[in-house]
């Protein structure tokens, strides 16, 4: 990987968080990310509510 | 075919989970398969395709997530410190996964529950995964959270619900669960509620011409003339039970001195098994040797194995020991029983019973026939049980059934 990437503001891709807030300060490695973002499903989400939910019991239908 | 072997665990690594994916690479290669390795590095620093030289270091990743998964966003994530520890590193499994590309393997097989949930979040739907269960995360760690209760994590807490919930979800993550052993498909379906036809069973196997290999190769270790020499090689963790060996090895010493012990491997216990053996003045008698990488030359110059374990599944230390042709004394812990068959090829004892495990150690010791015979059982037993022909010819059956 090169030693400078070129970055971009990471908010570009929000769309994977469950919650989408802006973070103007916080850039990421755009070739990185852009090869990431390329290859998630398009249902991919942070975080991994499921998992998350502890009080409810397991179900896989709603995984 | 191209084969994705993957786990969250630290590879390279000493450890049962790297040998096997290590074994099974090595045949698959041989039989003209294209197999990669994916893990974590050994520093914690990145995720990597090991044998490919390809990586994404966690800090490319880390300070997005930060910002995106605060408390304000994210509050499931930040309920106990454990839960974000796990939950992070496996995003960062996830984001790597996407990163190097699932779309070009025709199977995924992954080598615990972590790595088992995360690629079935970001592989493509068309690879098929086949989600291995090698232990119990959650059992290891709930015994640690029962014995240490001054860290104030009960049945009630969120790290303790936590571990119930990703062992589930790790479990059922694949299109098939593999375990080892019956006892840990019995846990998984009682305990975690993975649907039973979803489990498959078959053991592991042991590459026996490399472990022939290694024995020859020897060691520079002399065994005492005049003594018997009883061996535990084992992660020095908790769930091994070394405790309850060096419990049983103070009882022995006063029935009978003609033995020592060697304690092969390293880990956090290190100093506390060394007090323990000091305080029961065993010094000149169990000796630790730290990590080593002759393990057959010493089981080869060994009369006795021992795993005393609290918990454990198939461990492959019990497995080379067959291959060596030793007895073994081992606790009725988790996938042992299935292992060792009591008076035939080796003396189960109960967990933490260091009364019954002296008395086992003192009977070989006293009865040179019998040590030998059930010597002899368990060689004949591992070279037919332990066939790692057989194992990589069930799996390649099982890939194909996925794929197919």
């Amino acid at each position: 990987m090169s030693e400078e990437p070129f970055k971009v503001i990471g908010d570009l891709y929000n769309r994977i968080f469950t919650v989408q807030s802006s973070h103007l300060e916080v850039k990421v490695d755009y070739l990185v990310w852009n090869q990431i973002f390329a290859n998630l499903p398009k249902d991919y989400k942070l975080p991994d509510i499921p998992v998350l939910q502890l009080d409810r019991p397991f179900d896989i239908g709603e995984r | 075919m191209k084969i994705l072997l993957a786990t969250y665990w630290l590879i390279p690594h000493v450890g049962g989970v790297w040998k096997y994916m290590t074994q099974l690479q090595q045949r698959l290669e041989a039989m003209g398969h294209q197999v990669d390795l994916l893990g974590n590095s050994p520093d914690y620093a990145k995720f990597h395709i090991v044998n490919r030289g390809r990586e994404l270091p966690k800090e490319r990743i880390r300070p997005f997530l930060s910002a995106k998964l605060a408390q304000e966003y994210a509050p499931q994530l930040h309920a106990d410190r454990i839960i974000y520890f796990y939950e992070e590193d496996r995003y960062h499994l996830e984001l790597s996964a996407a990163y190097f590309g699932l779309d070009q393997y025709d199977i995924i097989h992954t080598q615990d529950i972590f790595a088992a949930r995360a690629i079935s979040r970001v592989k493509p739907a068309h690879v098929p995964l086949v989600a291995q269960v090698h232990g119990s995360v959650s059992g290891e760690l709930h015994n640690h959270f029962r014995l240490n209760p001054h860290l104030g994590i009960t049945e009630g807490s969120p790290a303790w619900k936590y571990l119930k919930s990703i062992e589930y979800y790790g479990a059922t993550s694949g299109a098939v669960t593999i375990t080892s052993t019956h006892w840990q498909k019995n846990e998984l379906i009682r305990d975690f509620g993975v649907p039973e036809n979803r489990v498959c069973v078959f053991q592991y196997g042991l590459d026996t011409l490399d472990f022939w290999r290694k024995a020859q190769a020897g060691t520079n270790m002399q065994r005492p003339v005049d003594k018997k020499v009883i061996i535990f090689p084992a992660r020095l963790s908790f769930v091994k039970g070394i405790d309850v060996l060096i419990s049983a090895l103070g009882m022995l010493k006063y029935i009978r001195q003609d033995w020592v012990c060697w304690i092969v491997g390293n880990g956090e216990k290190m100093e506390e098994l060394q007090r323990q053996v000091d305080g029961l003045a065993l010094s000149n008698d169990v000796l630790f040797l730290g990590e080593r990488h002759d393990i057959p030359a010493l089981l080869m110059q060994s009369d006795i194995f021992v795993h005393s374990c609290i918990q454990d599944n198939q461990p492959f230390s019990v497995m080379e020991a067959q291959i060596a042709g030793l007895p073994a004394c081992v606790s009725n812990a988790g996938g042992l029983p299935e292992m060792v068959e009591h008076g035939r090829t080796g003396l189960v004892s109960p967990i933490k019973d260091p009364v019954s495990l002296t008395q086992h150690l003192h009977q070989l010791l006293e009865d040179e026939r019998l040590r030998k015979q059930l010597g002899r059982n368990a060689s004949a037993w591992g070279e037919e049980h332990w066939s790692l022909d057989r194992m990589v010819g069930r799996l390649l059956e099982l890939y194909r059934q996925v794929i197919g």
